[in-house]
């Protein structure tokens, strides 16, 4: 699922009756005419606005709650990881919730080899976005194309403070 | 005699030429360079992989496996991706780290290739982490070790055993490069690709 499919299916949400966009979410629909990936610096002044925004949208996630086979799901994954303190599992719960908050929930859980929670989803073209948190709850993403020659990753620490909508806004912005 | 019924092969759905049947480990001289490393594609998702590591990396080896019997030795699939050796041993990746008050210097990972049979597959190899560690100002090596897979598992290594921002971008910008590495899927495992590697333009 790209940028333009979480707009969309967050306008979707709007018409179906389930709570109000995060503000970030309304500011890219405003933008979506200006996006242009093509224009880095653009993307970044962007990016840089919704993360900022996106600070204040997380306090809205508290209000979601996680459907009950996801949270069966992420008790298996978690059972699995065997993390030896809360920070990693909470972050994973509260980037599911933000996730749910902008009406993204084609996700899949598991975990990679190296002991990370991975939140992933898998686009009609065979490429993956891969969200993998760490039991110290720091962040890595990862875009996985179909050509994986050009697979790219960035990191958020936790020490450097993390935006989860920014998180998943430079997930989507991968290319 | 135990070690000898460990080496052999009670599956009879593998064929004979891959029971390790008590033969010895290849030496890496007879690693060339455009041999194959296949990797199966235990999942879709590369970074998915339950069970495996960023460090030894199992493949089969091209020069000990034929093609269709890929898919006969775990875990069955039927599709895998694979790469050349000379492109696992042109991996290089090169950070300075000067912060630390331990391991500060400059960082050089590479991948070690090496032959570990198993009783039912004696194509077995693991792409092995090679870690180096050099003085920045006067170039002298201060550190150089190849992590084993109980290493890695066991975290007793200065790699994976810190857990600081910079090992961590470390050794997951190294995983990023293996995934690139072995990126070619199995359709192109033809004759055209590897009668170019022969020569040598691949």
């Amino acid at each position: 699922m790209n940028i333009l499919d979480i707009i969309l299916q967050s306008t979707a949400s709007v018409t179906q009756g389930v709570p109000q966009h995060p503000p970030y979410i309304q500011c890219l629909v405003a933008d979506r005419t200006s996006f242009n990936r093509e224009n880095q610096a653009n993307w970044d002044t962007l990016k840089e606005y919704f993360e900022s925004l996106g600070n204040g949208a997380l306090n809205q996630s508290e209000s979601i709650v996680i459907p009950q086979e996801t949270e069966k799901k992420i008790n298996q994954v978690f059972g699995q990881l065997n993390y030896k303190s809360d920070s990693g599992k909470n972050m994973a719960n509260e980037l599911i919730k933000e996730m749910l908050s902008m009406g993204v929930s084609n996700f899949q859980l598991s975990t990679t080899g190296e002991g990370e929670f991975l939140i992933y989803t898998r686009s009609s073209d065979g490429s993956f976005r891969n969200v993998l948190i760490d039991e110290n709850a720091d962040i890595e993403i990862i875009f996985l194309p179909r050509d994986r020659t050009k697979t790219k990753n960035k990191y958020f620490f936790k020490e450097d403070g993390i935006s989860l909508p920014g998180v998943i806004a430079a997930l989507n912005g991968m290319r | 005699m135990l070690l000898r019924l460990l080496m052999e092969c009670a599956n009879p759905n593998i064929p004979k030429y891959l029971d390790r049947n008590n033969r010895q480990p290849l030496s890496e001289r007879k690693f060339f360079y455009f041999h194959n490393a296949y990797r199966d594609e235990a999942n879709a998702n590369g970074i998915e992989i339950p069970g495996g590591n960023a460090n030894a990396i199992s493949c089969k080896w091209s020069k000990l496996i034929r093609k269709e019997d890929i898919h006969k030795v775990e875990p069955f699939k039927p599709s895998y991706r694979f790469c050349f050796f000379k492109e696992i041993r042109k991996l290089k990746l090169e950070r300075d780290y000067l912060n630390g008050q331990q391991h500060q210097g400059r960082h050089v990972l590479t991948a070690k290739i090496v032959h570990t049979p198993q009783p039912c597959n004696f194509a077995h190899i693991e792409i092995l982490i090679n870690h180096k560690i050099f003085d920045i100002k006067n170039g002298k090596k201060l550190f150089e070790e190849t992590y084993t897979y109980l290493d890695w598992k066991n975290k007793n290594t200065i790699l994976n055993g810190n857990d600081n921002k910079f090992f961590k971008g470390l050794r997951g910008d190294y995983r990023i490069e293996v995934i690139k590495l072995i990126s070619r899927a199995s359709s192109e495992n033809n004759l055209k690709n590897n009668t170019l590697a022969i020569i040598g333009i691949l």
